[in-house]
């Protein structure tokens, strides 16, 4: 605890200490931004999220949540000319805490280096930052597969005239997604390659397909023996395919498109990942490799006619401006499956099973956004799962089941 | 079932067989190392692990096995709980669904339970089958144990041709004889844990058992009574345990412990089922009347008139297995001419060898000697006006 209100310490000393030296301002555009000349900038921003949650027809009956999901303070910003940077910190979350902190130098615009604790470059999903999805929760694909923050280096930049962007690191671990109970690291040292192109001006394609990225990306990383393979979890967070033992290497592959037209937006993903099981057996021979691949598709309309692309801002502001904000709809569909390639005879849930049971979890989202203004968002979302095993019964409350959560959001 | 039937090709043993004990048994059980480790390391946790069970050259794959136990619970020689549908749905071996592996690891002499379950079932009284076996984890010698059948649908199938009434373990936390707690089912819900009817526990006979213990007068206890006991089957357990010197059962030391209480379908009336018998056969003076006024429960049935002279009927039936035929002599005789080289061969027993040894005479002593004393007892007690 005196860590985090130490760093508050710091980050509003930066803010109101150093204003009154000379050559320092602090304006308010949006959010407060502190300025020395061009050699140093710092952007201060606060992102709070509360989601009230209700399951029905749950296997231990209805239950309701009250989650502060996320209270995060975080500064970001240049200095040096050369240099941008950004740290935040949620003071809702026990097990990582610090979430960005790193810098990059830019000084060379296609080679440009990133060094300190980002996001694995793995995902559109999980790349999105949580304030800008369309949805209360990531998809499974951005949730469970994709790596999510970690300690690395990385290159990156743009070439072919900006219409290609390509990222590539080396990371401590495998991200936190991975992390297993205790906060022990879900991999070793792991690499990632991300490439992401716009077609409208990579090929010249007509103005309807501008705002379209598509990219694909891998990762690969070492496995040391744990039991950390990856696990499969319903929107309410329980397990459905709980954690089995991995060693050797793990790799990801994944694709992703975004095209937002208009007041359209239309994305989808596929994901891919395979855990090696070298000498988990019980007699400590090789074991099939885990498998877990999914895809999600989804679409948005701003029903009010804001643009989708690079963020929707209301017209007319609520309630300041006299407006009633923006209004958006939005639907999603995912499919997320777990089990073991080649993998035959009895199928067990065993975390040393040859033939895991093949698990999946299929989710269809509705969703409405009211974009109250610039800083106040709220998110309601209608969530149906479907759990598919052959340890349950069809029909079994386990088996189907809807999840109504409710998310107001404040960013500035 | 279909899965575990290509298995096991050869499978033609019974549960009978599994639980023979004429035989000294071979059990191996194959896990990872590493899970074998971190069960040992952890061994005050329930967590399971998975391994292939085999026994006769029959294998269950994918059983989940845990550390179990309170006070035999170690990491030298772990007690284990065998379940065979942990990770396969509907995975049975010879019928059963779990297995206990017992370390008697209190017992020195790896007589005690097995011969008190022998005394309980002479009796005509429910209690588990069990058997004496060689365990062997990745094919190294782990020790003796006990193959002791679980308290479960299965046991009740096979006892009272039933399993659908509500089956609690009773859970020792505190010094507890049946003392009113409250009028409802919840202050017992720690302690009576259901083992059937998870969801749906039902303490409400129990509740109003306990009600009548403690708050009825003389004439509605005993016009009530049999709607939730037999009381001469009461009286039969009780007497079995106090024959076989237990001082941790239901009229422990320190309260009441090692039981399971069954409810029968349908019905209020409650059967005890005895559980974890590795203290007894100590003390061959054990008093015949050790505890009985302390549990409430206890204290009133046995004053109701016909269940005292029941109570010494039984004391007397079971001292006879003492001394009259050599029954009892015999069954150690026989039980330790089984398993003393593997007993000899157990790295991770209590004791050394001459420890284990002595205490086996100590069992001899008291299966000579407790009959007598017994008896003794009983005459100076039918000779009380």
């Amino acid at each position: 605890m005196p860590s985090r209100v130490g760093l508050v310490v710091v980050l509003l000393g930066l803010a109101a200490g150093s204003a009154e030296a000379a050559g320092w301002s602090l304006k308010f555009d949006r959010r407060p931004r502190l300025r020395y000349g061009k050699l140093f900038q710092a952007d201060f921003r606060v992102k709070m999220q509360a989601d009230f949650m209700t399951v029905t027809e749950d296997p231990e009956a209805d239950r309701d949540l009250f989650d502060f999901r996320r209270r995060r303070i975080g500064v970001e910003g240049e200095f040096l000319r050369h240099f941008d940077y950004e740290l935040e910190y949620d003071f809702a979350e026990d097990d990582h805490p610090l979430r960005d902190a790193f810098v990059n130098f830019r000084r060379f615009r296609r080679f440009q280096v990133q060094g300190g604790k980002f996001k694995i470059p793995f995902g559109r999903d999980q790349l999105t930052r949580p304030t800008a999805l369309d949805f209360v929760f990531r998809s499974y694909l951005g949730r469970q597969v994709a790596p999510a923050r970690e300690v690395g280096l990385m290159l990156h930049g743009p070439v072919v005239r900006g219409a290609l962007r390509y990222q590539f690191g080396a990371f401590r671990h495998d991200g936190e997604n991975s992390y297993a109970a205790g906060n022990i690291p879900g991999g070793g040292t792991t690499w990632a390659a991300r490439l992401r192109a716009e077609p409208a001006d990579l090929l010249s394609l007509p103005k309807l397909l501008r705002n379209m990225e598509i990219a694909a990306a891998a990762t690969w990383g070492n496995l040391p023996e744990g039991r950390s393979s990856l696990r499969g979890r319903t929107a309410f967070g329980e397990t459905f395919f709980p954690r089995a033992f991995v060693r050797g290497k793990r790799l990801r592959w994944g694709t992703d498109l975004n095209w937002s037209p208009g007041p359209f937006s239309l994305q989808a993903e596929y994901m891919r990942s395979r855990d090696q099981r070298l000498g988990q057996s019980l007699r400590q021979r090789d074991l099939p490799d885990l498998v877990a691949r999914g895809w999600y598709l989804s679409g948005t309309w701003v029903v009010t006619g804001e643009k989708k692309a690079g963020g929707v801002t209301p017209r007319k502001a609520f309630p300041w401006e006299g407006g009633v904000g923006a209004f958006e709809l939005g639907v999603r569909h995912e499919f997320l499956r777990f089990g073991a390639t080649g993998a035959t005879g009895v199928v067990s849930t065993s975390p040393r099973a040859t033939n895991p049971l093949p698990t999946s979890d299929r989710n269809c989202t509705f969703g409405v956004n009211w974009y109250l203004n610039r800083y106040a968002r709220i998110q309601g979302n209608l969530i149906r799962e479907m759990v598919e095993s052959q340890y349950l019964d069809p029909g079994s409350p386990r088996q189907k089941f809807w999840t109504r959560v409710l998310r107001l959001q404040f960013v500035m | 079932m279909a899965a575990l039937s290509a298995c096991l090709p050869a499978l033609a043993e019974t549960a009978d067989e599994l639980f023979d004990d004429r035989i000294l048994h071979d059990v191996r059980l194959y896990i990872h190392p590493s899970d074998w480790r971190a069960l040992k390391l952890n061994f005050t946790e329930n967590t399971y692990y998975p391994a292939d069970f085999s026994w006769r050259g029959s294998t269950v794959e994918s059983v989940g096995i845990r550390s179990r136990g309170l006070g035999s619970r170690t990491d030298v020689k772990p007690g284990l709980r065998v379940d065979f549908n942990r990770y396969t749905k509907d995975q049975e071996f010879l019928g059963l669904n779990a297995l206990v592996l017992d370390n008697v690891y209190q017992d020195p002499s790896f007589l005690r339970e097995y011969l008190s379950m022998r005394v309980f079932r002479r009796l005509g009284l429910p209690a588990p089958r069990e058997a004496f076996a060689r365990l062997y984890v990745n094919d190294q010698y782990a020790g003796l144990y006990v193959l002791v059948e679980e308290i479960n649908k299965d046991f009740l199938k096979r006892n009272f041709g039933q399993n659908d009434g509500h089956l609690y373990e009773y859970k020792w936390l505190t010094e507890y004889r049946f003392e009113r707690l409250g009028d409802g089912p919840d202050s017992y819900l720690d302690k009576f844990k259901p083992v059937t009817h998870e969801r749906d526990p039902d303490l409400g006979p129990l509740v109003e058992l306990i009600r009548l213990a403690n708050q009825a007068s003389d004439q509605e206890f005993a016009a009530r009574i049999p709607e939730f006991l037999d009381p001469k089957l009461f009286a039969t357990h009780l007497a079995v345990e106090n024959f076989l010197a237990e001082w941790d059962g239901i009229v422990g030391y320190a309260g009441m412990n090692n039981f399971y209480l069954y409810r029968l379908e349908e019905s209020n009336r409650f059967q005890f089922i005895p559980w974890d018998k590795d203290v007894t056969l100590s003390k061959p003076e054990h008093p015949i009347h050790y505890n009985l006024d302390q549990n409430v429960l206890v204290r009133r049935v046995l004053a109701l008139p016909e269940v005292l002279p029941a109570y010494l009927n039984a004391l007397e039936a079971a001292a006879g297995g003492c001394d009259t035929d050599d029954w009892l002599a015999g069954q150690l005789e026989r039980a330790y001419a089984l398993f003393r080289e593997a007993a000899l061969a157990d790295p991770f027993k209590p004791r050394d060898n001459a420890g284990f040894e002595g205490s086996v005479q100590a069992a001899r002593d008291f299966v000579r000697d407790r009959g007598g004393f017994v008896r003794w007892q009983l005459e100076a007690l039918r000779a009380t006006p």
